[in-house]
């Protein structure tokens, strides 16, 4: 069996990333939008697989013989010119070809059950900073996937109930450094290594530099110019500027699904309503997906 | 020993302002809080929990307990050889008023100490083991350069640094070594250094 990219646009491959290198400089990388992620795999009943991550599209592949995937994300999807539908198991028939359109600039996981990649360091994301791991896809690249198994019980889920997230407004915990980035910001760029904010109104920032100190995604950065910067799955290790707090996890998956030239607030939580909203999020996800088996029969 | 503890986020505990290098904090840390994951700032550490709980209590009672400049027995000691033809050697010289062979001299003859791994994969940065050398008025590159060769050997801010592949660098080069630092193909251990490691710079004509 054969799966060909036959058109790439920017996509890369990630998983849920490389997490036990940090301490050896090497950055965590993995899915942008950890909730589209885990929905995707808890679709099509897999854990911690690589996917594609389609960061523009449009998308194009097809494959010799039959696959099982699946499509998340604000997407069109279409088979062969016939209309096919996101967030749902498919079977993708031999030498037909999927069209994967993006409607936003959020990423748009594709996942195929089985596929075959090569890890590195454990883990199959590509740091797009540091261009660690496995590369880009180009088009003409040609995967492998497990034995196709049309009895597949996942074939035929969907998401039925999408957990709500308001992209409107990020959370955070504060520290280590005292500064308040409390309010609204208008969002200037978004990247897997960061997203910038700007405002009219920078803050005031008589931190001088810092000697480097280890960093992580969500952590909420500000540079000399008073205009914060929170970091991505793509971060450096270390940084030497000063971190006013760290998006919590609930509400890290935001960061893919913001626009550029929309505004956000950032607002201040305790840790323990951090823990809370993950819980939430975690029952959500729990109670999102409807698989064929459960509907029964009549 | 003080210390000032911070909360960093949603899982992390920042440990600044102490003195010396805490590598025997750094090893109970891990060894008490092994759901942690712990990593050395140039003058900090950072712990970051899986999940929540008093965190910031827990690992201060646990740093009052263990001296900071214990000595611990596992760090090894690995010799660089380096052949000193790097772009800056003679810029690196002519600031501070020295000859090239002094300022290869002052390298080869200090003893470094891995102090962190950051900035990419495998990047060591290694400050004097012993007080400073003459290098250390030395400072990054005004404008950084857009490709640093793998092996470069650069110095900055008083400490040196291997570059274990090629990337962007603001340091000062001034030699180079064929020793491979960082193996991705390893994933048992893909770093030749680890922190705490003693370092010394072996002069070699490549």
């Amino acid at each position: 069996m054969t799966i060909t990219v036959v058109t790439a646009g920017i996509t890369v491959i990630e998983d849920s990333g490389r997490k036990d290198f940090t301490s050896i400089g090497v950055p965590v990388s993995g899915a942008f939008d950890k909730l589209s992620y885990v929905l995707a795999c808890n679709l099509i009943d897999e854990n911690n697989v690589p996917v594609f991550e389609i960061l523009r599209g449009p998308f194009q592949l097809t494959s010799t013989s039959p696959i099982v995937l699946t499509v998340v994300g604000d997407a069109k999807v279409s088979v062969a010119g016939a209309i096919s539908s996101v967030n749902s198991v498919f079977v993708l028939e031999a030498s037909k070809t999927l069209l994967v359109e993006p409607t936003t600039d959020a990423p748009v996981y594709v996942v195929i059950k089985g596929l075959l990649t090569q890890s590195v360091l454990g883990s199959y994301s590509y740091d797009t900073l540091s261009q660690f791991g496995p590369k880009p896809l180009s088009n003409g690249d040609s995967f492998e996937a497990r034995e196709f198994d049309s009895n597949d019980p996942a074939i035929g889920s969907f998401i039925s109930t999408m957990p709500k997230t308001v992209t409107t407004e990020l959370r955070y915990v504060s520290g280590p450094h005292s500064i308040d980035v409390t309010g609204r910001w208008k969002i200037d760029s978004i990247a897997r290594s960061g997203v910038r904010l700007s405002s009219p109104t920078p803050l005031q920032n008589s931190f001088a530099s810092l000697a480097s100190f280890p960093v992580m995604p969500g952590a909420i950065q500000v540079p000399p110019s008073g205009l914060p910067l929170i970091l991505g799955p793509d971060c450096g290790v270390t940084g030497g500027y000063p971190v006013a707090g760290g998006v919590i996890d609930a509400d890290l998956h935001k960061l893919a699904r913001l626009n550029a030239g929309s505004n956000i607030s950032l607002l201040p939580v305790t840790q323990e309503q951090a823990a809370r909203a993950s819980q939430s999020l975690a029952r959500a996800i729990a109670n999102a997906i409807t698989r064929p088996s459960d509907l029964g029969s009549w | 020993m003080k210390s000032k503890l911070s909360q960093y986020g949603e899982h992390s505990v920042l440990i600044e302002e102490f003195e010396g290098f805490p590598l025997a904090w750094i090893e109970s840390l891990e060894r008490h809080f092994p759901e942690a994951k712990v990593r050395a700032g140039l003058e900090s550490i950072v712990l970051t929990f899986p999940d929540y709980s008093d965190h910031l209590a827990n690992v201060e009672a646990l740093l009052e307990s263990v001296e900071s400049n214990a000595v611990i027995s596992n760090s090894k000691t690995i010799e660089i050889p380096t052949d000193y033809s790097g772009e800056d050697l003679e810029l690196v010289a002519k600031t501070l008023g020295l000859s090239r062979a002094e300022v290869i001299a002052s390298h080869t003859e200090a003893l470094w100490t891995v102090k962190l791994i950051g900035f990419a994969p495998g990047f060591p940065y290694l400050v004097p083991t012993e007080g400073n050398t003459i290098l250390s008025s030395i400072g990054r590159l005004a404008i950084p350069r857009a490709k640093v060769p793998s092996g470069s050997v650069g110095i900055a801010a008083g400490m040196s640094c291997v570059y274990p592949s090629e990337m962007p660098g603001g340091w000062h080069l001034i030699g180079k070594t064929p020793v491979e630092l960082f193996d991705a193909s390893n994933a048992n251990q893909p770093n030749l250094l680890s922190i705490g490691d003693q370092v010394r710079f072996v002069e070699v004509k490549l």
